[in-house]
């Protein structure tokens, strides 16, 4: 008589190991696209006589933005004036500031204003105010666009090249 | 088989002598014939003390004869020191056995026991009780003579059984123990290789597996097994290779897809992105096909498509011109939504994916929504701290 063993099935399953892909920081792209308008910005507008041998880029907190552009503009020239990046506490010190470069949520905490005394060019994302944005990036059609309030403008003597005012999105403003 | 066992032992005591023994033995005999196994066990330990059976093979046989029977008709836990009982009687009646009159009988009892321990093993082996499972498969190697499939087997599920119980080295012993016997089992070779890859001998794992799939090259396991191992290795020039030889022969097999389009991700260079961004986006986009709410197909289509929106971003630099710069908006703008409707197709507010929270996170902000943006925020935070 011959052994007579169950030979049961062993049931293993085996499965592929793949791997999920991971997303890049989500800030970087938006940080990326505010600095190359920015940057655009100084190229294509001509400043009010300054004496200044820089051209100085304030922000009002050292964020990724921040590290972003100092960064980019860190070994250009523009007219022959270096750019650089600084961190100022409130709008009371924009007087060294050419740009100041201000965020939504920045101006809700700490409810800014432009004081008469401040002629640098402010660039406002995110919001529009008439008295203190220059120029106002904003979304539409879900993507980041620009408008220019050239009556600000004009007023602080910023004069605005055609090319820029052709590529600027008014609507923006004006809603 | 007991009906074949009654028929020999007729036999074997009508060619028998000696009335003291016989008498002693017949009642124990008739007990078993009435299926009276109580009192055939009471019989038998009385002939066992007896000087006239005392070392008579004959009474052995009967003994093991009776506690086989005992094992068979047993539930209780008794059963198994029923089993060992009868085992132990059938080596005491060999040794007795002078001409061999029980041999084929005593094989048959034997037999029915290795049988036994080897289904019992396989039983706890299924019903995932491993220690167990080791327990009978180790009895019936010692008890079982011949080297052959079975004995292997039982090697074989000792060591799988190790493996389980994360007795790695144990494990390692008896399937290469099993391998050096010639073993055929291909699963051997698919158990050796993960064994070795989580041992990260990752070069002996591919070599086993390539020595599996020589033997065995239409086995699926073993396929998949190679698949992983090349990926592990991060060898992912040979496993584009491999994997679209293997969807091939299987063009639906979602996991072979995935992994088809995470090769081709890590494939991705300056010179092969946009070959591969096709690539990757074809195989996740037919599993979409195949299984419209696969998660990690809609999760990796939309990632590579924010990704591709970032890298289309990144790639310019401060002296982007605006007008190039809008363009770029453009299709980057484009992606980001595309990307989005494949999240929100796998997204279950029951039960959140930190990775896909991310994901949608990192959407919403680049399309600036920003309500729906401080909600994924707020269940971020909220996962972050355990709450989720």
């Amino acid at each position: 008589m011959s052994l007579t063993i169950l030979r049961l099935a062993i049931i293993l399953l085996f499965s592929l190991f793949f791997q999920r892909v991971t997303a890049q920081d989500y800030t970087q792209p938006q940080n990326r696209i505010k600095s190359i308008y920015i940057y655009n910005f100084i190229k294509d507008i001509q400043w009010p006589e300054q004496s200044s041998s820089e051209i100085r880029i304030c922000l009002l907190e050292r964020n990724a933005l921040f590290t972003e552009l100092e960064k980019l503009v860190a070994t250009k020239n523009i007219s022959s004036k270096s750019l650089t990046v600084t961190q100022i506490a409130s709008l009371a010190d924009c007087r060294p500031c050419s740009l100041i470069f201000i965020e939504e949520d920045q101006v809700k905490k700490d409810k800014l204003k432009r004081s008469d005394n401040c002629t640098s060019l402010i660039v406002t994302s995110g919001f529009y105010e008439s008295s203190m944005s220059n120029i106002a990036l904003m979304f539409q059609d879900n993507k980041l666009q620009f408008s220019i309030n050239s009556t600000l403008c004009n007023t602080l003597g910023y004069k605005v090249s055609s090319h820029l005012l052709g590529l600027a999105n008014q609507k923006l403003i004006q809603q | 088989m007991r009906r074949c066992i009654i028929i020999f032992m007729l036999t074997v005591f009508s060619i028998s002598e000696g009335a003291t023994q016989v008498a002693l033995l017949d009642r124990v005999y008739d007990f078993i014939q009435n299926n009276e196994l109580q009192r055939a066990e009471e019989a038998i330990l009385k002939a066992e003390k007896n000087v006239a059976t005392a070392n008579d093979a004959r009474t052995y046989y009967l003994k093991a004869f009776i506690y086989k029977e005992l094992f068979h008709q047993s539930q209780s836990i008794e059963r198994i020191a029923f089993r060992s009982k009868s085992l132990l009687s059938v080596l005491r009646c060999q040794q007795l056995d002078h001409d061999a009159s029980f041999k084929k009988p005593l094989k048959e009892l034997e037999d029915f026991i290795t049988a036994s321990l080897f289904n019992d093993g396989t039983e706890y082996y299924n019903a995932q009780h491993y220690k167990e499972a080791i327990q009978s498969f180790r009895v019936f190697t010692e008890i079982y003579k011949s080297e052959d499939s079975h004995w292997l087997d039982a090697y074989y599920f000792i060591g799988t059984s190790y493996y389980e119980l994360k007795r790695i080295d144990s494990a390692r012993y008896f399937l290469e123990f099993v391998k050096d016997r010639n073993y055929d089992q291909p699963l051997l070779y698919v158990d050796l290789a993960y064994l070795y890859f989580n041992q990260q001998l990752l070069d002996k794992a591919k070599d086993i597996i390539e020595e599996g799939l020589i033997h065995y090259p239409d086995y699926f396991d073993i396929q998949i097994a190679y698949l992983n191992i090349l990926a592990g290795r991060g060898d992912y020039d040979t496993l584009e290779i491999i994997v679209e030889k293997f969807l091939s022969v299987n063009p639906e097999n979602i996991e072979a897809l995935l992994m088809a389009g995470t090769t081709y991700q890590k494939k991705r260079n300056e010179d092969t992105k946009d070959q591969y961004f096709l690539k990757s986006e074809d195989v996740y986009k037919k599993i979409i096909k195949i299984e419209p709410t696969n998660f990690d197909a809609n999760y990796n289509l939309g990632v590579l498509y924010y990704n591709e929106a970032v890298d289309i971003v990144n790639k310019n630099d401060i002296d982007t011109d605006i007008d190039e710069l809008t363009k770029v908006l453009e299709r980057s703008t484009k992606l980001f939504e595309k990307a989005l409707p494949l999240l929100l197709t796998i997204y279950n507010p029951e039960n959140h994916n930190l990775k896909l929270l991310q994901a949608l996170q990192a959407i919403y902000y680049n399309l600036n929504m920003k309500t729906e943006l401080n909600e994924v925020n707020e269940l971020i935070a909220k996962l972050s701290k355990g709450e989720g």
